[in-house]
């Protein structure tokens, strides 16, 4: 199948193939282009970013390693049903090996608007 | 108020100005419209940002962060939030008039850095007929509902136009529970980076329309559907026009940079960029203003945007001096695959090297960028792709420029 | 609703939020007399009046004797009062009607016609001189009428400052008051409202007037009365161009008038954009739609006039749709209805000629036994607009009020200040066009992009209303639909994934 490598902004157009039992990756221009491939063919992973709703705005929040991408949406339930804490500063944890992953949710903004006179 | 260097705008471009300024040794007033920095940054929360400067993928909010942890407790810097800025006039120093929940504010500066960005392109902007009910957003601005108030649009989303914007939000609201109908491009092209697709349309099925765009849309209080056509030739077929039943279109069809502050000066604009032209310090061609980021250029990297906040902040502080060396300006020529650069024009002077960016007419692949002056070859870069719309930035040893500079592209010869 | 009971129990009904309809209001309430304006929509203005070029015609155009021609100079000469009284914007800019070389006989009719219907002032501007005047017209634009006495304001301004002023001299407005019922028994007329959300089901009066723009007509169905002949809808359509364009024409610009209306006219904003058009497409009743043909056929007419402005700083395309009875207006006493009046037909020159329609139909009432009263009106209060006050001004009213120094509105520099003033002003204004219409958040080059999200912050929070009631106009046009994470997968007990999933099959 072919794919685009997202790996950098060089978006090299990827042609993996199982030959005898192996991946074969061409149309890479760098190593990390076939190491995208065999990882996009055999356990796909993304970098999840969502938003939770808290007390008065919301937080940002990513996860710190890509997860398996079949875990994509329990993540992002997981993130929904967290509870809520009373404060929020950027970089906490606020799940810890979300959904058996290795991958913790860590919050990257805190919205609040603050209280006007 | 006395300032060596004033920045508008307190968002990635604004706050590496105000560190680089300050590194220079200047004191720096930055002004920042919203009660916060960052910028637009503060509410793309997706990642991908500071692979440059910080060799981590970092979504849009903590890149925010890591800036402001650089500019926050800098003596040199002082930073007004909630302050806008309404005036920009110049004796032999700016005089800047803002307003701020305190009162009215007059800055004094010696030089002026504009970083407000750009804006979206409004319904309006692109002609789009039928009425006018609620339901309709660029794709900014939903961005900010979403991500920062929590707050959702709609369930059923027509997205037009396939830019960066488009195509992450496409991903945003599926993720938030919304059914993507489709995202409609009027090139025959995406528009957005090739990654984006993959990750935000591929991953969750939703269909590009390439070569079609939204004609019209329905309903009175709230949009009922809009209607897609394709284009032959070039030309919208209103014979296959189809309505599509949705309640919500985003619009992500272009960026602005917000220029229209500084209006009253006679600066020389620049067609290419919707902006003005700047020298190789991003100086504009009043002395002393200078321009850095979206404003200047719409980008699609944010590193991009920093790296621009750095020389422009450093050339302020230097115009605050009065050491600004301005010997002997050139006008970059190039060949018609260059489409245009960043800086217009250049100095033969002491400076070592200058950065030079810019875009080509369409994707190139194994190309040499080449730099000649006075007939000499001055630079040859190797490059493996420049894709239609990214920018390429060139780093320019000046120390064998002449009266001139020539720049273009060359197919490298494969040698069979 | 406010704590304060419902009223039902009026004089006179005016049905209809239109600029005659708030003129009727303003002109009844001064006099003392117990009134309801009874709006369908959220707001006053919403109809033809907020879509109108603005123009205070001079009065050359209509033809000699008509009630258009009548109310016309009438209202022309009362305009800059009122605006005054009103505390509103009267831009005097004066009208040009312009043509090349072979117009002149026709622009020499318009001329006499004008003296005949005693405009004053008027002249024949050529060449170098009319130039100067208006340096981006065609180099074959050779002739202009001026017209010194016509005159810009903002059509839904002046509208929403008359209802202001009805109110702070006692009279009531009932917006989302949409009018489906009216019984007349023993002289008194009970009048219902369609929507469960009015805030009263039905009111009471022993005058109605009937001024519902182009649903007047169904009003008066409502009544029995027979639709008259000759009625047309006509859609005008417009082009708005960017602030920053300020100054390409200097006063509304016509073609020679035809058949069709007065044409497409190069025409400007009093708030400084460039306005262009309208169209005059037939049309349904309530089709305010834009259509592509119609926008380039404004882009086309234009330029028949002026050099061709950048378009690339369209802001916003709009329609309204106006009725058309004959070609004159039609304002009468119904004869089987004792105490019913209405106004048909209201096309342009209307907005001009609304304050003396008012006029005259007070008269009427008086003559039909209205009783006033002899009182000082009272002046409506104006909210403090920033843009227009000096640094020392703006500076003490942001110490007084921080709110005025905190910008919501980056393209027309709205403050939260000016915001919070609209909705406490005597309408109380919710929805975002309400306050766009007066104090002009969301109306700039960005059209809102930046200041929507913040505005429906505002709102939801000085109203103390959830964030899903903010509407852009009125119920059903609400912005945003619910918590992030509610719908889809999230409903769902089972992940129904939308994920696609990879294979190396294919």
């Amino acid at each position: 199948m072919e794919m685009i490598c997202i790996r950098c902004p060089n978006s090299c157009v990827l042609k993996v193939e199982k030959k005898k039992g192996k991946i074969v990756v061409s149309g890479n221009l760098c190593p990390r282009g076939e190491e995208y491939g065999i990882q996009e063919v055999t356990d796909p992973r993304r970098t999840i970013t969502s938003v939770k709703q808290i007390k008065g705005g919301t937080i940002s929040v990513r996860t710190t390693v890509a997860v398996q991408k079949k875990l994509y949406f329990d993540v992002l339930k997981a993130i929904k049903d967290a509870p809520i804490k009373k404060t929020y500063n950027v970089g906490d944890i606020i799940i810890k090996n979300v959904c058996g992953t290795s991958s913790n949710i860590i919050v990257t903004g805190v919205n609040i608007l603050p209280k006007n006179k | 108020m006395k300032t060596d260097v004033l920045v508008i705008g307190g968002g990635p471009a604004g706050m590496a100005c105000a560190f680089s300024a300050a590194q220079n040794g200047a004191s720096v007033i930055l002004v920042e419209r919203e009660y916060r920095l960052g910028g637009i940054l503060n509410q793309c929360i997706h990642n991908g940002f500071g692979l440059h400067y910080f060799n981590e993928e970092l979504s849009g909010p903590e890149y925010a962060y890591r800036w402001q942890q650089k500019i926050e407790n800098n003596k040199k810097i002082k930073i007004m939030c909630s302050t806008y800025v309404t005036k920009i006039t110049r004796g032999v120093n700016f005089f800047v008039e803002a307003t701020n929940p305190e009162g009215v504010v007059n800055i004094e500066a010696k030089s002026v850095i504009l970083a407000m960005g750009c804006r979206e392109r409004p319904a309006g902007a692109i002609n789009l007929t039928g009425t006018r009910p609620a339901g309709i957003f660029t794709a900014g601005c939903a961005q900010a509902i979403v991500n920062l108030q929590g707050k959702m649009i709609g369930k059923k989303v027509v997205i037009l136009g396939s830019g960066d914007i488009g195509l992450i939000m496409a991903r945003r609201l599926v993720c938030e529970g919304a059914q993507v109908v489709g995202v409609f491009e009027i090139m025959d092209k995406c528009g957005g980076l090739a990654r984006n697709y993959t990750q935000c349309l591929q991953d969750f099925n939703i269909p590009l329309h390439l070569s079609t765009t939204i004609t019209r849309v329905k309903g009175t209080k709230r949009l009922t559907g809009v209607y897609a056509a394709p284009l032959i030739n070039g030309k919208v077929d209103y014979t296959q026009e189809k309505l599509i039943p949705c309640d919500t279109l985003l619009l992500s069809v272009g960026l602005t940079p917000e220029i229209e502050l500084v209006s009253n000066f006679n600066l020389e604009q620049y067609p290419f960029t919707k902006s003005y032209a700047v020298d190789e310090y991003l100086q504009t061609t009043e002395p002393g203003l200078f321009l850095a980021g979206n404003i200047m250029q719409v980008n699609d990297l944010v590193d991009n945007v920093s790296n621009d906040g750095e020389i422009a902040g450093k050339s302020a502080a230097l115009y605050a001096k009065g050491k600004l060396d301005i010997t002997q300006k050139i006008e970059i020529a190039h060949d018609s695959s260059i489409r245009y650069t960043i800086p217009k024009y250049i100095y033969k002077n002491n400076e070592k090297s200058a950065r030079i960016c810019f875009r080509t007419d369409k994707e190139y692949r194994r190309i040499f960028v080449t730099a000649t002056s006075n007939k000499k070859q001055i630079a040859k870069n190797y490059v493996i792709t420049i894709t239609n719309g990214q920018i390429y930035n060139l780093n320019l040893n000046k120390q064998n420029l002449n009266k001139n500079l020539f720049l273009s592209i060359e197919q490298q010869k494969i040698q069979e | 609703m406010s704590t304060k009971q419902v009223k039902n129990n009026f004089e006179v009904a005016i049905i209809g939020g239109g600029i005659v309809g708030t003129a009727v209001f303003s002109e009844l309430c001064r006099l003392g007399v117990n009134c309801v304006l009874l709006e369908a929509s959220e707001d006053v203005s919403n109809g033809s009046t907020k879509a109108n070029s603005g123009i205070v015609h001079s009065g050359y155009d209509p033809t000699p004797n008509s009630l258009m021609a009548k109310f016309n100079i009438l209202g022309a000469n009362m305009y800059e009062d009122m605006c005054k009284r009103l505390s509103v914007t009267y831009l005097k800019c004066g009208t040009l009607t312009v043509s090349n070389e072979e117009g002149r006989q026709k622009l020499n009719d318009l001329l006499n016609r004008g003296k005949q219907n005693g405009v004053k002032g008027l002249k024949i501007v050529e060449n170098k001189e009319l130039h100067k005047l208006e340096p981006n017209l065609n180099s074959d634009i050779t002739l202009g009428l001026y017209a010194p006495t016509g005159a810009l304001v903002s059509p839904y301004n002046v509208c929403v400052a008359l209802a202001e002023e009805g109110i702070v001299n006692g009279g009531t407005v009932y917006c989302y008051f949409n009018v489906n019922k009216i019984k007349y028994q023993n002289q008194l007329y009970t009048i219902y409202a369609k929507e469960s959300y009015a805030p009263t089901p039905f009111v009471n009066a022993k005058y109605v007037i009937n001024c519902a723009g182009a649903n007047a007509i169904e009003v008066n169905k409502l009544l029995g009365l027979p639709e008259p002949q000759n009625v047309s809808y006509v859609k005008g359509e417009y082009i708005i161009l960017d602030k920053s364009l300020k100054g390409y024409v200097n006063r509304p610009i016509f073609p020679l008038p035809t058949a069709m209306g007065k044409g497409i006219v190069s025409n400007l904003t009093v708030h400084g954009n460039i306005l262009l058009g309208p169209t005059a497409t037939p049309c349904q009743k309530d089709d305010v739609s834009v259509s592509t043909d119609s926008i380039a056929q404004i882009v086309d007419k234009v330029c028949l006039t002026i050099k061709k402005p950048n378009f690339g700083k369209t802001i916003k395309l709009f329609a309204g749709v106006r009725a058309k009875v004959g070609n004159d207006f039609v304002i009468e006493r119904d004869n089987t209805h004792k105490n019913y009046y209405y106004t048909l037909g209201i096309c342009s020159p209307g907005l001009t000629s609304a304050p003396a329609i008012a006029v005259y139909i007070k008269d009427m009432l008086i003559e039909d036994g209205l009783k006033t009263k002899n009182i000082t009106p009272k002046k409506r209060k104006p909210y403090p607009e920033l843009a227009t006050l000096s640094r020392q001004e703006l500076n003490k009213l942001i110490k007084a009020n921080p709110q005025y120094g905190r910008i919501i509105c980056k393209c027309e520099n709205v403050s939260e200040g000016e915001i919070i003033d609209i909705l406490n002003s005597p309408l109380k204004p919710t929805s975002i066009d309400a306050i766009k219409r007066r104090v002009r958040p969301s109306m700039g080059r960005c059209q809102g992009s930046f200041c929507i999200p913040k505005l429906i912050n505002l709102i939801s929070q000085y109203l103390n209303i959830p964030k899903e009631k903010v509407t852009l106009n009125g119920i059903g046009s609400e912005i945003v639909i619910s918590d992030i994470k509610q719908y889809g997968y999230y409903a769902r007990k089972q992940i129904n994934t939308v994920l696609k999933q990879v294979s190396t099959k294919k």
